[in-house]
């Protein structure tokens, strides 16, 4: 098969350039060739079926109108399907998420690239996605990855970037922090809408209160001393409290503490 | 699956020659079902009469194969942007061209940011996407060495490079056009975030603008802090503090924890 399709490219090369040597104005164009439209593509499911990789990149491509370019060594493997019941439709997106999942399973992701599309490895995702904005980002397709940045109001960019480390795919998916307190993301686009309410909640705004000591001045050494490295900042107010700045979780702490000191 | 697989490839042949002769003055490439097995070497040399480019490469490092999936009807891709799909290709197996001295080079990606030319961020928008650049990006508010750390990932692997200047504030950036263009979204939005700003935050009245300016000051977190003043403002009632604009909504809350 492989020689018959070398063979068969090579006829088709000479034959362009033969025919194309006497061509001499250029045309200038935007782009080669447009997504089709989404609800057009439909795949058929059978109940269950092996299907290979390369036989559903080439069925995607057919049913979307689009080429893609990628190197057989490296993307091959063998998709498992099981379907729960005959004659399973997929139409549009849900087609396309179809088969970003099935070559997730392999560890690659499809990308855009100048002229058509390819597939990379998943780890270089982020090498191969559009920077959005988080108004874009709700028009993005689902199974497409992108790169959104993050300007964080309250939360410490460290201290969220460990809490999300775990919550990104782990091949591809990227968290990184930027200066001076913002966010890098790079993950799948139905996965970054999950991701992105829950770091707004992280990032609320903290819990200011006001605590009664003996010696305030003391207090607020001792707390500072405890507290280290965690989100809680300490100081006296005009009065002669403490006064501490941390989200309301670690509040309660603070008391306690407050509490044992007095 | 498989069955399907075979007709198409029948089918290739047939749509292949016949819109090829429908059309010999036609400047696209038509191509159309699946071509297994190219050699990178063919895709050079469809790219050199194409576009009418000279290439120079080692045909003993610059070999492989690659796959080529298109539908049965055929797509075309047109002569103009057949550069940049050599380019796709080469970077399948880490190669690039580059034009040095008037004559594109291939040479393996991780040497390219000794070839590619030097060009501003306004000269960027006009260039072509898939050629490869150095831009030299001045940071106005960001410091270029955070900056350069967050986004080493984010460049080309094994080619694309970000790198800051020392003493100048500013991030060199090598890449393909295309991902320059991105990563320059991200380098003006992170400058942007960290640009400062002065305002004037009014205290209770009576209050000891000193005594307040040191507690607010204590009270603001790492991230803030590194970057943040906070001091009385003369002649007022009131605090003068300098930061990104995210302390700004902070303060007053500070100041009202503090009454």
């Amino acid at each position: 098969m492989k020689t018959i399709a070398c063979t068969l490219f090579a006829a088709l090369a000479l034959l362009l350039l033969g025919a194309t040597a006497g061509a001499s104005q250029r045309v200038k164009s935007p782009s080669v060739e447009p997504l089709q439209d989404a609800d057009e593509a439909v795949l058929t499911l059978p109940k269950e079926d092996t299907v290979p990789l390369s036989d559903l990149i080439q069925l995607y491509v057919e049913r979307r109108g689009i080429a893609i370019i990628f190197n057989p060594r490296s993307v091959r493997g063998d998709v498992k399907l099981k379907a729960e019941e005959q004659g399973k439709e997929l139409r549009g997106t849900e087609f396309d998420m179809f088969v970003s999942n099935a070559l997730e399973q392999f560890r690659f992701v499809l990308v855009r690239t100048i002229t058509c599309w390819t597939i990379v490895p998943s780890v270089e995702a982020a090498t191969a996605t559009s920077v959005l904005t988080e108004g874009e980002l709700a028009t993005a397709d689902g199974w497409s990855w992108a790169c959104v940045h993050v300007a964080l109001e309250q939360a410490e960019v460290n201290a969220l970037t460990g809490q999300l480390r775990d919550k990104v795919s782990t091949y591809g998916g990227l968290v990184q922090p930027s200066h001076p307190n913002t966010l890098i993301l790079v993950e799948r686009v139905d996965r970054l809408k999950l991701l992105l309410p829950e770091v707004r909640a992280l990032d609320k705004a903290p819990a200011y209160e006001r605590y009664q000591t003996r010696d305030a001045a003391a207090a607020v050494k001792a707390l500072r001393e405890q507290f280290k490295g965690k989100p809680a900042t300490f100081t006296v107010d005009p009065a002669g409290h403490v006064v501490a700045r941390a989200d309301t979780e670690l509040q309660g702490k603070i008391a306690d503490a407050i509490a044992a000191l007095d | 699956m498989r069955k399907f697989i075979a007709a198409l490839l029948l089918l290739v042949p047939a749509t292949m020659f016949s819109g090829a002769q429908e059309k010999p003055d036609d400047e696209a490439l038509k191509i159309a079902g699946v071509m297994d097995g190219i050699p990178v070497v063919d895709m050079i040399h469809l790219a050199a009469e194409y576009e009418k480019l000279s290439f120079l490469f080692n045909s003993k490092t610059v070999t492989g194969e690659f796959t080529l999936v298109a539908p049965r009807d055929g797509i075309t891709v047109p002569r103009d942007r057949m550069f940049a799909t050599l380019q796709d290709v080469l970077a399948q197996y880490r190669f690039c061209a580059v034009n040095h001295g008037g004559t594109w080079v291939i040479v393996p990606m991780v040497e390219v940011c000794t070839y590619a030319p030097i060009v501003t961020e306004a000269e960027l928008s006009a260039l072509d996407e898939s050629a490869w650049v150095t831009v030299m990006a001045p940071l106005e508010n960001a410091d270029a060495n955070a900056v350069t750390g967050a986004l080493r990932n984010l460049t080309s692997r094994q080619g694309g490079v970000i790198q800051p200047v020392q003493g100048a504030n500013t991030v060199l950036i090598c890449d393909r056009c295309d991902r320059v263009r991105e990563i320059m979204k991200l380098v003006r939005q992170a400058d942007e975030s960290a640009r400062l700003s002065t305002r004037r935050h009014a205290l209770p009245a009576g209050a000891d603008a000193d005594k307040y300016a040191q507690s607010v000051f204590e009270l603001m977190p790492t991230q803030f802090s590194r970057s943040c003043m906070v001091t009385a403002a003369p002649g007022g009632n009131a605090l003068l503090v300098t930061g990104v604009e995210a302390i700004h909504s902070e303060i007053p809350l500070a100041i009202e924890a503090l009454k």
